[in-house]
Order: C-alpha cells, then sequence, then structure tokens
C-alpha cells in the first residue's frame, strides 16, 4: 500500500502545508507583532544607510541603499493597509454573500469626498456659513470622521436598497452604473469636488493636537492613525463574520432559496450586508486621503472598483485574510515595477499590463487565490496525515493479530 | 378545523393553466398525499402553499390566517416547511451547519456580537435532529458529499429544524431505491401526529401505506379523494393513470 509506507522525502507541497500551518496559528500573532514595529524597521534601515555613508562605507551604503529599493517603505505599508481594510469590507460581500459589486468605487470616493469636503471647505474665506466656521478654528479630524461614518453607511443603505434585490451579472451592472453616476457628479460639480483635478488643500488634518502629516521621513503618525482604525475595523469584521449573522450570509450565499425558506428574509440580510461592506468602503476611502492629502478623482472612478476586485481575488475570496495579502501583492508589485525594475528595463513602465497578466495567469491556474490555494493545500495535507494515520494504525493491528494467530499455532 | 385551507387556488403561467380552482383542505395531524401524473400541477400547487409562487387567484389560509400573499420567509415562522423534488440543501457547508442554520433562523437573524458556538441549545437540538435523520455519524461532512438518500434526509432535517406546524414533502422519495423508499415511507409516518404531512408524489405505490387520505390531481384540477381504496376503485382515477 502506497499511502501507508512512511514519507521520508518533503515535498515543496508538503513545505508549503507545513508553513502554512504555523501560519494559521502564529499567523496573525507574527503578522501584528510587524505591522506594529514595521516603522521603526524601516526608519532603523534608513538611518543605517545615513550611518555607513557617515563612517565611510560608502560601497556598502550603496548596496544597502540599493536593498532599501526592494522593501516597501512606511508610506506604501500605509497604502497597503488602507487597502486591507477595503478589500476586506468588500469581501464581506463578494467571499460571504456571493455579491460582486462593480461599484464599490462609490463608497470609497464619497467616504474620501465627506472628509475632504467639510476640510477643504470649512475655513475663512469659503462658502461656508460663518458659524460653522467660527465653531472649529481648525476642523478636527474626529468630526469629520465621524460624519464619513454617517454619509457613508447613509449612501450605502440608499444604493443597497435600489441593487440589492438584483442578482449575479444584474447586480453587478446596476452597481457599476450608480457608481459612475457619482463618478460624473463629482466630476460636474467641480466648484466643490476639485473636478478631475482633485480636491486638494488639506493640509490640516489633525486629530485632537496630533497633525496627521505625511512626508516621505514623516510617515509614521499616520502609519498607526490608519494601522489602529484599519485594525478595529477589521475585527469588527471579523467577529461579524463569525457571529451567527456571519452564518446566515454563507448561507445565502451558497443556497439563497433554500434561505429563504429556512425563514431568512434574504433581501434584507444582502441589504444589511451591502450597508455594512459600504459603510466600511468609506471609511477606508477617508482614510485614504488622509495619507494622501488630496482626493484625487480616481478614488470615485471604476479603477477603484476594478482595483479592489483584483486585490480580493488576488489573495483569494474565499479567506478572511485574502484581500490582505492581495493588497500587499498588489502594491508591493506596483512599486517594484514603476520604480525598481524600470531602472533595468523600460518596458516595466507599464506596470499595469504586467499586473494584469499576473491576474489573469492567477484567475486561471489558482482560481481561489494565493491564500485560498494554500488554505486548500493545507487542508488536503492534514487529511492526508490523518488517512496515513489510519492506514498505519490498522496495518499494526493486522500484524498483531497476524502474529498472535502464529503464536496460538 | 383545518390547519391548511385552499379556496378556488389557480395558477396560470400566461396561457397555461398550472392549477385550476383547487380547493382543499388538510386537518392537523393527518398525513395526506397529492397524486397525479406529470404535469398535473403538484409542484406549482405545493410553491403556492409554501410561498415561492404567488397564486393568480384563490386564496391559502394557514392556520385560520389568509396566507396568499404573504412571503416565503414569514410562513416559514408561521410553521410551513418543505422540501423540493430536486434536493435542495447547502451543499458547501457541513450536515450539522446545514441543520444549524435553519433552527438559527427561529432566534436570530441580524445577531452580530456573539459567537455561533456559544448557542450551545442550536447545537444540541440540531445533533438530536441529526439523529432521528440518522446522520449523526456525518455530522462534520460536506453536506455535497453525502449520498443522494441521505441529502433527501438531510433535507427534511433542515425542514423539521425550523420547527414547522405543517411539513411540505415534495416526492420524498424520488432517485432511492425500492427499499430506500419502504424505509423513507416509515420514516415519514412516524413524524406525523403532531406534525401535519402532505406529501406529493409521482408513484402511487410509495403512498399506499402510510397516508390517511390521498388526492388526485390532474391538468391542475381536483380530480377525486379519499383513502387509498376509495381511490383505487375510482373510475376517473384508473382512466387517468392507465392512459399514461
Amino acid at each position: 500500500m502506497d499511502s501507508a509506507a512512511p514519507k521520508n522525502r518533503f515535498t515543496p507541497r508538503e513545505f508549503w502545508a507545513w508553513l502554512s500551518e504555523v501560519f494559521d496559528n502564529y499567523g496573525i500573532l507574527i503578522l501584528a507583532a510587524i505591522l506594529v514595529i514595521y516603522p521603526f524597521l524601516f526608519d532603523a534601515l534608513n538611518e543605517s544607510i545615513i550611518w555607513l555613508e557617515d563612517n565611510d562605507w560608502e560601497e556598502t551604503a550603496e548596496i544597502v541603499a540599493e536593498f532599501r529599493g526592494f522593501v516597501p517603505s512606511t508610506p506604501l505599508m500605509i497604502q497597503i493597509l488602507i487597502y486591507t481594510l477595503f478589500g476586506i469590507a468588500f469581501n464581506i460581500l463578494l467571499g460571504n454573500t456571493g455579491m460582486l459589486s462593480l461599484g464599490h468605487c462609490a463608497f470609497f470616493g464619497v467616504g474620501g469626498y465627506t472628509v475632504g469636503i467639510m476640510h477643504a471647505w470649512i475655513k475663512p474665506g469659503t462658502y461656508a456659513p460663518d458659524w460653522m466656521v467660527s465653531a472649529f478654528k481648525v476642523l478636527p479630524l474626529e468630526i469629520s470622521l465621524i460624519t464619513c461614518v454617517i454619509v457613508s453607511t447613509f449612501v450605502a443603505w440608499l444604493i443597497g436598497t435600489i441593487c440589492s434585490t438584483k442578482r449575479g451579472v444584474y447586480f453587478a451592472m446596476v452597481t457599476l452604473s450608480i457608481s459612475m453616476i457619482f463618478y460624473y457628479s463629482a466630476q460636474t460639480f467641480d466648484d466643490l469636488t476639485g473636478g478631475t483635478d482633485g480636491l486638494g488643500g488639506l493640509e490640516n488634518m489633525r486629530l485632537g493636537s496630533i497633525n496627521l502629516r505625511v512626508g516621505i521621513m514623516d510617515a509614521n503618525i499616520t502609519y498607526y492613525f490608519v494601522f489602529i482604525v484599519s485594525v478595529v475595523f477589521i475585527a469588527a469584521i471579523w467577529q461579524v463574520l463569525r457571529s451567527p449573522f456571519g452564518h446566515v450570509l454563507r448561507a445565502v450565499r451558497e443556497n439563497e432559496n433554500r434561505a429563504r425558506i429556512c425563514g431568512y428574509n434574504v433581501a434584507k440580510v444582502r441589504l444589511m450586508a451591502f450597508t455594512m461592506s459600504g459603510a466600511i468602503s468609506g471609511i477606508a476611502g477617508a482614510l485614504a486621503i488622509i495619507y494622501g492629502e488630496t482626493v484625487p478623482i480616481e478614488n470615485i472612478h471604476f479603477i477603484t472598483s476594478g482595483q479592489i476586485v483584483i486585490i480580493t481575488l488576488f489573495g483569494g475570496a474565499g479567506t478572511f485574510l485574502g484581500p490582505a495579502v492581495g493588497s500587499f501583492i498588489y502594491w508591493y508589485l506596483r512599486q517594484l515595477m514603476s520604480v525598481e525594475f524600470v531602472k533595468y528595463l523600460a518596458i516595466f513602465q507599464y506596470w499595469e499590463a504586467w499586473v494584469g497578466g499576473i491576474f489573469v495567469l492567477i484567475v486561471l491556474f489558482v482560481p481561489s487565490g494565493i491564500l485560498g490555494t494554500i488554505r486548500n493545500m493545507t487542508l488536503e495535507y492534514r487529511e492526508k496525515k490523518l488517512l496515513n494515520r489510519k492506514a498505519v494504525a490498522e496495518a499494526l493491528a493486522k500484524n498483531a493479530e497476524d502474529e498472535a494467530a502464529t503464536e496460538a499455532e | 378545523m383545518p390547519i391548511l385551507e385552499t379556496k378556488n387556488l389557480s395558477k396560470h403561467f400566461g396561457a397555461l393553466i398550472a392549477v385550476d380552482g383547487v380547493d382543499y383542505a388538510v386537518d392537523s395531524g393527518e398525513l395526506r398525499s397529492i397524486i397525479g401524473p406529470n404535469g398535473a400541477g403538484k409542484t406549482t400547487f405545493f410553491n403556492m402553499i409554501a410561498g415561492d409562487l404567488i397564486p393568480t387567484s384563490g386564496q391559502v389560509i394557514f392556520d385560520g390566517a389568509d396566507v396568499s400573499e404573504v412571503p416565503a420567509h414569514e410562513r416559514s415562522h408561521m410553521g410551513i416547511g418543505r422540501t423540493y423534488q430536486i434536493t435542495n440543501i447547502f451543499p458547501k457547508l457541513s450536515v450539522l451547519e446545514n441543520i444549524r442554520i435553519a433552527a438559527q433562523s427561529r432566534k436570530m437573524t441580524f445577531n452580530l456580537w456573539s459567537t455561533v458556538p456559544s448557542h450551545k441549545e442550536l447545537v444540541e437540538k440540531s445533533d438530536g435532529i441529526l439523529e432521528r435523520i440518522n446522520l449523526t455519524e456525518k455530522r462534520d461532512e460536506l453536506a455535497g458529499t453525502l449520498a443522494h438518500g441521505e441529502q433527501r434526509y438531510l433535507e427534511i432535517g433542515i425542514a423539521l429544524a425550523t420547527d414547522p406546524k405543517l411539513l411540505l414533502l415534495d416526492e420524498p422519495t424520488a432517485g432511492m431505491s425500492p427499499e430506500e423508499t419502504i424505509q423513507t415511507g416509515e420514516f415519514i409516518k412516524s413524524l406525523a401526529d403532531p406534525l401535519t404531512i402532505v406529501l406529493v408524489e409521482h408513484d402511487m405505490e410509495v403512498v399506499l401505506g402510510i397516508s390517511d387520505k390521498i388526492t388526485v390531481l390532474h391538468n391542475g384540477a381536483f380530480l377525486a379523494e379519499g383513502t387509498v381504496e376509495e381511490v383505487r376503485a375510482n373510475a376517473e382515477v384508473q382512466r387517468v393513470y392507465l392512459r399514461e
């Protein structure tokens, strides 16, 4: 029996399975620890280069500087965190409820514009009424963020009531068209939104007395702010998905008709999921503009919706942390290609084509995404191990029986 | 007092008349069967009772209330449970989860802040049902990997988990072997009273032993009703079944 033979080879497949088993158990802790100290690690890298230069180790400094190009910078990590939150919120729908929304840029954009417009316009010398301006010498971020939560929840609920009764392709198309309405509105009302130039002038982002400014060397405060907000909301989503309601979402995804006959108001469940997903996407949009200090109109364009679909499928829609993996790969690849690889080969300036190509390969060959595939391998490996153990136990028992029989003779 | 009553119930799909003015009444605790040749409108009739379809005209009265236009999920809460002719389960969820999710619908939908394992009573209830449908051993397997007969039982289990007063079984023995069919018949009989059961069958033999009363539909209309012997002796029924 082949399967009963003890394995002394360690195949790559099994190695990955083993690695993912470790990751399963301690992954979140390892990841969280790295993320908490990440800005310090990156700063240390920067400082080591300066130190090397100061001490006349020019050549080593150059090598380390070259290496730094391949390490994601703190600002890039902020971007990755924001899109992780966005992706996980998006995945409430795609991975858990089975709804493919192509209109999530609307929420991402609305969240950003809400905060952006408040900070750009509530100041002296603008259209804002005097009482508002005098109430806030500088508008605190707390107020605009809370407003953003309310506005994006409302918008998500409104769009949800229109399209959550639609299914499949129709749902995707309706969400897409509604998001385009938002895009063209942002373009048309350019007095308010800055139109295609984007909305600038957001340098005064204060959380209490802390100024969240981002320069290349000054990103740490923003990093921690984005990190804490993302972690809080990701944890909230995680809880919701393991709650009884989360199980209802999966039931609706698996068999909507059966869920209805079981007594679930499917339309309401879908609306609730949609609202939650949209509201948290809005918060991610607000974080993105705090990081960027402007609201680019691309945030509300279909490109953003496409990006988040790609990010989610990269990592695996069937897994909770898939969008985190997807977000990292997407932004890291983009950065590598457009900044580093392009030094050697000019063709890498068209990074979209390369990322698109990789996306096609992933959809074709690992349709459950990177994390999804790793998880499947783990399950397969565990099952195999269990079967092996069973077979060995059976063989041993049979041996013992045989021996007993010979002895009796 | 009848637990379920239909008055002049009709369903038209365009020019096609699927169910044509059926008057029907079931008393609480009865085990009733509806038979009829293919296309007799049995499933359409069921769909109107369970809420999958809204009748073109006529009324469905359940437990004293007119439910003709009540959505399916609310009818489930009122106490109508059903199974389908083509097995309708959650294939990618575990067997236990299939039952548990149905049991959960009685208590909570929008509970966001607790965890599933903390609701022990749901798991206990589900385990009880798994024992009744004889699937305790397969509790952690994916429902889609079960054998056909086991999936049919699982679907009945899902319906039972919603604590129905009235259980509608659409061809529960479809695709089963003769031995399985006999077993299933026994099982269904054991469920009846206090549960009221109405089952639809294409095949007359299945329902012979277990039903209190048999109703025959033909071309969407009421043809005959009575005990097994009465229906068997009915000339109209013989004509319909023999001509087929």
